[in-house]
């Protein structure tokens, strides 16, 4: 099976983490925050519309508020194969990592 | 800016926004950076906000108009698919729709091409906005309905380039058409002129071998072109040979110049030095009132033509006196008007009629728009057939937006289609026409980006014009209502359609109308009593000194053959030999003056040729004064003179004096149908008599070239030929052997006229046959559409030719409507053309009722295949499917 990207990865977990409140900007921030690299909101768009194709990710359209000029704003949730998909990650840099000392220090 | 809430992002950057993203991002996407965007601004200050806002919208920019690209790509891939269906399903009305277009676009690609063609003539030269010919006005003389001249006085050139400060250089060129040259064995007659000795330099004719500065300085200097060096020389260098002109003069050749490009209006095959005019004609002196040279400016950048008109004329005033300054005025034509400047007399180039240029673009267009009505009429009127497809389209949730640009992509597809097909079309009739028109037309738009983006352009135009209308009408109805019913919004549509069949019937009658017109004229031309007899007429043309010398002996040759039934020597009724002023008394005594056309002619001119005689003798060696003593005239110059009784009288002209009247004959054409019968003497030709004192007296100038005209007896031509030319070579020391039938000549005097008509009986069938394409398919959509109504009527008893009625009637109505409308458009048309021919046949009523019966008979026949089809069907088999 496919393995998240690390661009995936990063977008499913802040959809994880952010819950019932994820949507454009608390996912731009949720990233900012954790990675330290703000993202812009037209590449996370386009993240987010691939993700939905591959049926990572769900759409709920919320209601317009005046603040958003009027525009309403799209959830996300993760799907079951979003869920999937985020567990074959970890079971895959668990793999990865598996029997390294803590610090890569000590072996250079 | 302060009125702005300060919540609101940068506006601009916004609508780059909104422009490039689609409807759901727009929601999603500029809401989140709304949302953000006001955060930030209450944080951190509008500034940075404003910012943050642009950064974040110029990146979104290139992933988003990549995505809707491929979208829009989806899409018109989609949209392709099916109208490229719909026009597979229906291959009748594809055949229709693609032909009609590109039969218009083919028409327009040929005259896009035949006009810039007509349109580019003297523009390669470097400063052809600054060149013009010097002309005049005269306002003393008119000939051929027109008082402007091309011709102008040899001193006249360098007196502008030294006292008229704007002019910055001007040069002469004289006409030295039909020029015999020999080089060893190698002889031509060549066209050539002659030109001042910066010829080279003051236009942009490039010559390929020869010093610039020097090729014409000197006397008997000669330039030649790359084709006669090549005939006269073949692959020898021509530099400093010899070359014999017209048997006297030898002239050394000193440069070579490319060939004359086909869209200049100066046509040559060789420049003559001016410097060696004065050894080869008379009149070549510097004298201010002798008009035969071609003179040209060359203005300083900046100047205005209208500037230096007054000074012209003032520089001629100072030269040759006030009078003559008025009498004949200069005044300056634009290089680049001269091949329109059709109304000058004694102009050395072929011109065109601009209007004719204009009419022909006009045509074209028409042909085009006919095509395209016909794109829209079958588009609107197929609704029936798919306003189905449409209602389904819209239930699903198509916008309308979406049908239009369907639609458009449909006629986008159609009108791409002819396109190519036009290409074929042109590409195959291309070398017809040129031939026709006499015109080198190439169609290589790759090679020319600007030709290439008018084409592209132009097709992409047609296709949408053709589809917008259909596109805007199908798309405005409700699917509810298009999907109950099944055909009733064809009504509004119907009167559109209408309005376009009239329209192109309308311009298909003007055309063959005017078809009609000229052909009439031009029968008429070709049948009318000239007052002489042109059938089975050789003519020679006699330059040549042998021959010359030695007429009597070739006609008495001749006469020996039982093949020949006559010879004459001196003028043929087609050549008049220039006019002189006319001098005599009118009945009161008083003196009487005009212009008089002369023709010198022999003893059997009028029976050869079949002039008649109305009153007096003909000339007769049993009068010996006849010879420079007695003249013929016309009844135009006895009309002239006011005379009751003309024998006898006497009349002078300026190299016969006091001649008596001892006959008249009847007028008769010595020019073409365009002009009147302008008066004429006839005086005896002294070269043909044989009698030589007075020979030496008269003074023959060019245009006194005799011809010998043998008139031969029935089926003998060839035998004849053989005879004349082999009697001329055993007599002739230069020049070859060179004949023409008269009649031939008589026919090329309409050659232009002959042109006209033809092209314009092409663009008529052309247009006809889009218009009848265009009635065919809506025929077959009334069929349709009355299907049930015919079946009813069918059932009911009626016989088949009512059913035909029924269908047919309704298009004949608009076929009459769209003869009213046609007629005076053709007449006005057509009465500009008819004038130029002085002598015409009326424009007749009977022309306009058969154009009329013509083209509703080509309606009829459109629709009577469709209405045969349905007034056959069975009507139960389509009762049976309602």
């Amino acid at each position: 099976m496919e393995v998240l990207s690390r661009t995936d990865e990063i977008l499913l977990l802040a959809i994880l983490r952010l819950g019932d409140d994820a949507y454009g900007v608390s996912i731009a921030k949720e990233i900012g925050r954790r990675t330290g690299k703000p993202m812009k909101l037209g590449a996370l768009w386009v993240l987010l519309d691939i993700a939905h194709q591959k049926g990572l990710v769900s759409k709920r359209t919320g209601d317009p508020t005046p603040q958003r000029g009027g525009r309403s704003k799209i959830f996300y949730r993760l799907t079951p194969e979003g869920y999937e998909a985020l567990e074959n990650a970890r079971e895959f840099s668990r793999a990865l990592w598996q029997g390294l000392p803590q610090s890569l220090k000590d072996l250079s | 800016m302060r009125k702005r809430s300060p919540g609101a992002a940068p506006r601009l950057a916004r609508l780059l926004l909104d422009l490039v993203a689609r409807s759901e991002e727009k929601r999603t996407v500029a809401g989140d950076m709304d949302e953000w965007f006001a955060e930030i601004a209450r944080l951190k200050g509008r500034r940075r906000a404003r910012r943050w806002y642009w950064g974040q919208v110029v990146a979104a920019l290139p992933e988003f108009l990549r995505l809707s690209f491929y979208w829009r790509t989806v899409m018109l891939k989609n949209d392709l698919r099916s109208a490229g269906r719909d026009l597979r399903r229906q291959k009748m009305f594809s055949f229709i729709k693609i032909g009609g277009l590109a039969v218009g676009l083919a028409c327009v690609w040929l005259i896009l091409l035949y006009v810039r063609f007509e349109t580019s003539f003297d523009r390669f030269h470097a400063d052809a906005g600054r060149i013009y010919r010097v002309v005049l006005e005269d306002h003393e003389n008119t000939l051929r309905k027109s008082n402007k001249f091309a011709v102008t006085c040899p001193p006249l050139a360098a007196a502008l380039e030294e006292e008229c400060p704007e002019v910055e250089a001007a040069t002469r060129i004289d006409d030295r058409a039909d020029t015999l040259l020999r080089a060893g064995e190698s002889v031509h007659y060549e066209d050539g002129i002659a030109a001042d000795e910066d010829f080279f330099r003051f236009f942009s004719f490039a010559l390929v071998r020869g010093d610039l500065e020097r090729a014409l300085a000197e006397p008997y200097d000669l330039v030649l072109s790359e084709t006669l060096a090549r005939k006269l020389f073949g692959s020898d260098d021509p530099l400093g040979r010899t070359v014999n002109m017209n048997g006297t003069t030898d002239l050394k050749v000193t440069g070579v110049c490319r060939d004359a490009v086909e869209n200049s209006h100066l046509r040559f095959d060789f420049v003559l030095s001016f410097a060696t005019l004065p050894a080869i004609r008379e009149d070549g002196g510097n004298k201010w009132n002798s008009h035969s040279f071609y003179t040209y400016v060359k203005l300083r950048p900046g100047a205005a033509a209208a500037a230096v008109t007054p000074k012209m004329k003032a520089v001629v005033a100072a030269h040759a006196g006030e009078k003559e300054a008025n009498a004949r005025v200069p005044f300056l034509l634009p290089l680049t008007d001269i091949h329109f400047a059709n109304d000058f007399n004694f102009g050395m180039e072929a011109t065109n009629d601009r209007r004719l240029v204009m009419l022909f673009s006009l045509i074209a267009v028409f042909i085009l728009v006919l095509a395209c009505i016909n794109y829209m009429n079958l588009a609107t009127a197929r609704f029936v057939q798919r306003s189905k497809e449409v209602g389904i389209r819209r239930v699903v949730g198509a916008e309308r937006g979406h049908l239009i640009r369907q639609f458009l992509v449909e006629s986008l597809l159609v009108s791409g289609l002819s396109a190519l097909l036009s290409l074929g079309l042109l590409a195959a009739v291309l070398p017809a026409f040129n031939r026709f028109v006499g015109r080198p037309l190439a169609f290589r738009p790759l090679d020319e980006p600007g030709l290439f983006l008018i084409l592209a352009g132009a097709v992409v135009l047609v296709g949408l014009l053709a589809g917008s209308y259909p596109a805007v009408f199908l798309s405005s109805f409700r699917p509810g209502r298009i999907l109950k019913s099944s055909g009733g919004p064809g009504f509004a549509a119907a009167r559109v359609r209408n309005a376009l069949v009239v329209f192109q019937f309308a311009v298909s009658i003007v055309l063959i109308l005017s078809t009609g017109i000229v052909a009439r004229q031009l029968r008429y031309v070709r049948t009318k009593d000239l007052g002489y007899d042109r059938e089975q007429v050789l003519t020679v043309r006699v330059r040549d000194e042998g021959v010359r010398k030695n007429m009597q002996e070739i006609k008495t040759a001749l006469l020996r053959s039982p093949d020949v039934a006559g010879v004459s020597l001196g003028a043929t009724p087609m050549d008049t030999q220039g006019g002189s002023g006319m001098r005599g008394y009118g009945d009161d005594g008083a003196e009487v003056k005009f212009t008089c056309w002369t023709s010198y002619i022999d003893y059997d001119f009028l029976k050869l040729f079949g002039v008649k005689l109305l009153q007096g003798r003909p000339f007769s060696s049993e009068h010996p004064t006849d010879l420079g003593g007695a003249v013929l005239l016309n009844e135009a110059a006895v009309r002239a003179f006011g005379w009751k009784e003309p024998l006898g009288r006497e009349v002078s002209i300026s190299e016969i004096k006091n001649a008596k009247v001892v006959g008249v004959v009847g007028d008769y054409h010595f020019w073409s149908l365009h002009q009147k019968i302008e008066p004429m003497l006839l005086a005896l030709n002294l070269d043909s008599t044989g009698a030589d004192g007075l020979l030496r007296a008269i003074n023959f100038t060019r245009y006194r070239v005799p011809f010998i005209s043998v008139k031969i007896a029935a089926g003998r031509v060839p035998a004849v030929v053989a005879l004349v030319r082999k009697t001329y070579d055993s007599f002739k020391t230069l020049h070859p052997f060179q004949y023409e039938f008269l009649d031939d000549r008589f026919d090329r005097l309409y050659r232009n006229d002959r042109k006209f008509g033809a092209i314009f009986a092409l663009f008529a069938g052309l247009s006809v046959f889009v218009a009848c394409l265009g009635m065919f398919g809506l025929a077959a959509f009334t069929a349709e559409q009355k299907a049930r109504e015919v079946s009813i009527r069918k059932v009911l008893g009626a016989t088949a030719a009512s059913i035909a009625g029924l269908l047919s009637r309704h298009f004949l109505r608009w076929v009459v409507l769209a003869n009213i409308i046609a007629w005076p458009v053709a007449y006005l048309l057509m009465r500009t053309w008819v004038k130029d021919f002085y002598y015409r046949v009326p424009i007749s009523a009977g022309l306009f009722v058969l154009a009329g019966a013509a083209a509703a008979a080509f309606a009829l026949m459109a629709v009577s295949v469709q209405t045969a089809k349905a007034a056959r069907t069975n009507p139960a088999e389509r009762l049976r499917r309602e």
